[in-house]
């Protein structure tokens, strides 16, 4: 069975990566970011790159291309998807999800 | 002097890969109207001083920031003006036009940054390669290298901003075919210049170094840089198995993995801090904050000259107690086409009123 499209946004940075959705916001602590989990967030800033640089992935509500998440995610090669305006609202924390960074995808595995 | 369509081309990629709501903390787009005629006179004084308009880019390097820098100070000026009264076109004119020579001088392969950011001459990538002391890569590695430019960049938006970010934050390249023992490789290279910067953050926030360099050689990546050095993009390959030999160089030393890895956790955690002190500032606080920030861009200028580089009291007080403007610049919209670009951000208006009219 195909995996189940959630939502499309912008394609930000390559690859691809499945792990567990944490929502996470600008003030929430960095220590609660599981090594590895997928960002899911509205914009990411400069409080949140402790936990960005344990994220597999990112995806956020805001953005484009060469937006703060953007940059940083190709630059730790890690797959981005920017711009899906709901994201935080439609994948909930610890859903187990896949992001591909190529086609913009966000997808909802078993 | 006709640059401002070559300057679009470069620029374009600002706004057709972001929304000016996501540039934090503040809608600076909507604030320097409000002020920067009253800093530009004070600018034309400095460069006046030194006769900077009859001078060359290499005579004048050391008192001028980074290419970036210098893209992003055209690039603000424009929606100065428009959101000032229009009554100083002459020195909108003088100062852009100074600008895009200095670039055009500097960078003349690609001076507004279409599809790369050079500033090195041929001979002087030669001498880089031959006398980096180069270390193999793995994909480990390319991926600590990538948290290092995650840590310092995230450093560099708490203490300048997301618009003064290209002060502190350039990338010079992609320069392609650059040879070393028989293979051909992409240079890349970070520049982090000033990383204690005089602008009144407390010492324990900033950086233990002043200044980064980071020299990396790819192979099968294709790079591009739109406008500004920090916006790197990979059009085709992998950067993390293609980056084949790297050397990170603070205040002029090489370092080793370990010291990396704990300039990552001390970068990033500073970085942390600074933008949380800044998320704690009031309306007030964050006008002044970014306005010191914007001088701060030409403080070698000023200082070359015995100028006081710092907002004056009538600059203070034209941003006091003032909102944000109004209408400038499209709100969320993401520019998809070059001519709707030149005329909602204004550059047909800035071509025709300002440059052609002085």
């Amino acid at each position: 069975m195909p995996d189940k499209l959630i939502i499309k946004g912008l394609a930000a940075s390559i690859g691809e990566a499945e792990g567990i959705a944490k929502v996470f916001l600008p003030g929430d602590d960095a220590a609660s970011f599981p090594d590895g989990a997928i960002m899911v967030t509205i914009l990411t800033d400069p409080t949140m790159v402790m936990a960005m640089m344990k994220a597999s992935a990112i995806v956020s509500d805001m953005g484009g291309i060469t937006s703060h998440p953007a940059i940083l995610s190709r630059e730790m090669g890690i797959p981005c998807v920017v711009n899906t305006k709901i994201g935080t609202k439609l994948i909930k924390d610890g859903a187990k999800i896949k992001v591909d960074g190529a086609k913009g995808e966000v997808y909802e595995l078993d | 002097m006709s640059w401002i369509n070559e300057f679009a081309k470069g620029s374009f990629s600002l706004y057709s890969g972001n929304t000016i709501s996501a540039f934090q903390p503040l809608d600076f787009f909507h604030f320097y109207g409000l002020w920067y005629d009253l800093w530009l006179e004070r600018v034309i004084t400095a460069m006046e001083k030194i006769d900077a308009e009859h001078k060359s880019y290499t005579e004048l390097r050391d008192v001028l920031p980074t290419p970036s820098n210098i893209r992003a100070l055209i690039q603000k000026a424009i929606p100065a003006y428009i959101g000032s009264d229009h009554s100083k076109k002459e020195l909108y004119a003088r100062y852009t036009n100074f600008m895009a020579r200095m670039l055009m001088e500097a960078c003349p392969e690609d001076p507004f940054g279409f599809t790369k950011t050079p500033l090195h001459k041929p001979a002087e990538l030669g001498e880089i390669i031959k006398n980096t002391a180069w270390k193999a890569a793995t994909p480990t590695e390319a991926r600590m290298i990538g948290k290092l430019i995650t840590a310092t960049g995230s450093l560099v938006h708490g203490l300048y901003n997301d618009v003064v970010t290209d002060f502190a934050w350039d990338a010079y390249g992609p320069y392609d075919n650059q040879e070393m023992a028989n293979q051909k490789y992409t240079l890349l290279i970070r520049n982090f210049p000033d990383l204690q910067p005089d602008l009144s953050w407390p010492k324990e926030l900033e950086a233990s170094i002043s200044n980064l360099q980071i020299y990396q050689l790819y192979q099968d990546v294709d790079w591009v840089i739109g406008c500004v050095g920090c916006h790197t993009i990979v059009k085709s390959g992998n950067p993390i198995t293609g980056l084949k030999y790297y050397s990170i160089i603070a205040n002029g030393k090489q370092l080793n993995n370990e010291e990396v890895n704990k300039l990552i956790d001390e970068l990033g955690m500073k970085a942390e801090k600074i933008y949380s002190e800044i998320r704690k500032k009031d309306f007030e606080q964050l006008k002044q904050m970014v306005m010191l920030q914007e001088c701060y861009q030409l403080k070698a200028l000023f200082d070359k000259v015995g100028m006081d580089w710092k907002p004056t009291p009538e600059m203070l007080a034209a941003i006091k107690n003032k909102p944000l403007q109004e209408g400038i610049l499209p709100q969320g919209v993401m520019m998809t086409d070059l001519e709707e670009y030149k005329k909602n951000f204004h550059l047909i208006d800035f071509d025709q009123e300002v440059l052609k009219n002085s």
